[in-house]
């Protein structure tokens, strides 16, 4: 068994080094340059006398100085600086952390995290109201059952009708001529012509503003989609107001919301949540489900929606099943301690085997 | 045995499969079609094939065949199953030392899932390396 340990990990290291697919790691085994030689550098010579008299003789070679530093290919002195320079913190960074909170690690889609500064929050809230914003003025536009790449067509298609300033000119000069009576029915074309332009501008500007937020398909999104999204969005945010005012305990103020009570059965649910942890008791059954609907689907389909969790605290068969619980939920308990040694879980409702809480990353199921 | 999963039949379809998956971690299965081993693994690859299509696609390279990555990645278990994600090798934690690969048949339809999802979740936050949410170290006892 050690034996084999051993052997493997022996392997692993030398897999990372030759490991040639993953170009990153390239870089680091490639040399950058390379040191020059000390038999290139030219018309060097032995050292003869230390001092002549009271004055020292420096010998007409590098030696003393290859001590402190070397030359690279192209001939630049560089000093070996590596015990001087030492930044001790460096040490203490965790790498794969930092690399979690790079925003394009992970995708378009930035971790959401509960710790998010307030600051991050407003900034999300100012996005998605303007999102919003943008998505109703796109409605506006839009005609039932039409894509914004169909609309953008449709608006386009009279452009030819506009006279050019050119055009216009001419046809100034023509009035002054005298020929008013085909005029005037023309004008009524251009300037639907010229409105309906505006509207295209404005159309694509707003798509464009979509776009700079990550929504990359809202060409292709048709009328319907939108007014769903719409609509979702708008459920969504009335919601997070509720629970800040929640948060705040003023609820009476903006008791204006129809769905205040939803948003107070949340709250009741997580205190139950809490209760059920402090006493570690049976309270498992009485949990009230939370907001988020349960996702019925097997654990196989990595969802984007939330996953829930069900754990119990041994192996034996009576140990109860207790759960769900979101995540981040899960995430806490296994931080702090509260798992001890590890109790085991699976996704709510997979059916499938118990894995044992230590292994499990849960950062990894926070979206 | 399984004519079902693709197979690739060259050094360049192997690089060509990592490369061009966008956004699903690519399982390769390195072995030979009549060896006992991987036809007990490529079973299982068959039967979960269709339940992860959304974030993992599945490939068999007969290592005979495609004697390119031998050396590379140090090929010489019957049966070796890698993790690939956007061009970039994953290592998984299976408690058994090895963190390059599965070199074993697995069976568990639902734990060889399992561990594709935490590949994934975890390649998708940008990590080299998950742990498999089961620890493999007491295969080696029996």
């Amino acid at each position: 068994m050690a034996d084999i340990e051993e052997k493997s990990d022996d392997k692993a290291t030398r897999f990372k080094e030759k490991h040639s697919l993953d170009s990153d790691e390239e870089d680091e085994d490639g040399k950058k340059y390379d040191v020059l030689a000390d038999d290139d550098i030219e018309g060097q010579e032995e050292a003869t006398i230390d001092y002549d008299e009271d004055i020292q003789i420096m010998p007409f070679n590098m030696r003393e100085e290859m001590e402190e530093g070397h030359f690279d290919a192209d001939g630049t002195y560089i000093f070996d600086k590596t015990k001087e320079i030492r930044d001790n913190w460096i040490d203490n960074i965790d790498w794969v952390k930092v690399k979690h909170l790079n925003p394009e690690a992970s995708g378009t889609k930035r971790p959401l995290e509960g710790s998010d500064s307030s600051d991050d929050e407003e900034d999300e809230s100012t996005k998605n109201t303007k999102a919003m914003k943008a998505y109703s003025s796109i409605l506006d536009i839009l005609e039932k059952g039409e894509t914004v790449a169909k609309a953008i067509r449709r608006l386009g298609k009279n452009k030819s009708k506009i006279p050019s300033a050119s055009q216009r000119w001419k046809a100034k000069k023509k009035k002054t001529a005298g020929s008013e009576a085909t005029e005037n029915c023309d004008q009524e074309s251009i300037n639907k012509a010229i409105a309906e332009q505006k509207q295209m501008l404005q159309l694509t500007e707003l798509c464009d503003m979509l776009i700079q937020q990550g929504i990359m398909d809202i060409y292709e999104t048709p009328y319907e989609r939108i007014s769903f999204t719409l609509k979702q969005m708008r459920e969504k945010s009335q919601n997070s107001r509720l629970t800040i005012a929640e948060k705040s305990n003023d609820g009476d103020l903006l008791d204006m919301f129809a769905d205040d009570f939803e948003g107070k059965d949340d709250n009741k649910g997580n205190e139950e949540m809490e209760k059920d942890l402090s006493s570690q008791g049976d309270a498992g059954e009485e949990f009230k489900k939370p907001a988020v609907p349960p996702d019925g689907k097997s654990s196989a389909t990595a969802n984007i929606e939330e996953v829930l969790w069900e754990y119990k605290e041994n192996d034996s068969g009576e140990a109860k099943i207790k759960g769900p619980f979101t995540t981040s939920q899960m995430s806490k308990w296994s931080d702090d301690g509260t798992f001890g040694p590890g109790v085991l879980c699976r996704k709510y409702q997979s059916e499938g085997q118990f894995y044992n809480s230590s292994r499990l990353d849960f950062d990894l199921y926070d979206e | 045995m399984s004519y079902m999963l693709q197979h690739l039949h060259n050094g360049w379809q192997v690089d060509q499969a990592i490369l061009s998956e966008e956004d699903r971690v690519v399982v390769i299965r390195f072995g030979h079609d009549w060896d006992p081993t991987c036809m007990v693994m490529d079973e299982t690859l068959y039967k979960c094939a269709d339940k992860m299509k959304n974030f993992a696609v599945v490939y068999l390279v007969d290592i005979t065949e495609v004697p390119d990555f031998n050396k590379m990645y140090e090929l010489y278990d019957p049966c070796t199953c890698m993790f690939f994600y956007r061009n970039k090798h994953i290592m998984i934690d299976l408690g058994t030392g090895n963190n390059n690969k599965i070199n074993w048949s697995m069976e568990d339809m639902q734990e060889f899932i399992d561990i594709v999802e935490t590949v994934y979740r975890g390649a998708r936050k940008g990590r080299g390396l998950v742990v498999s949410p089961k620890d493999y170290s007491t295969k080696y006892r029996y």
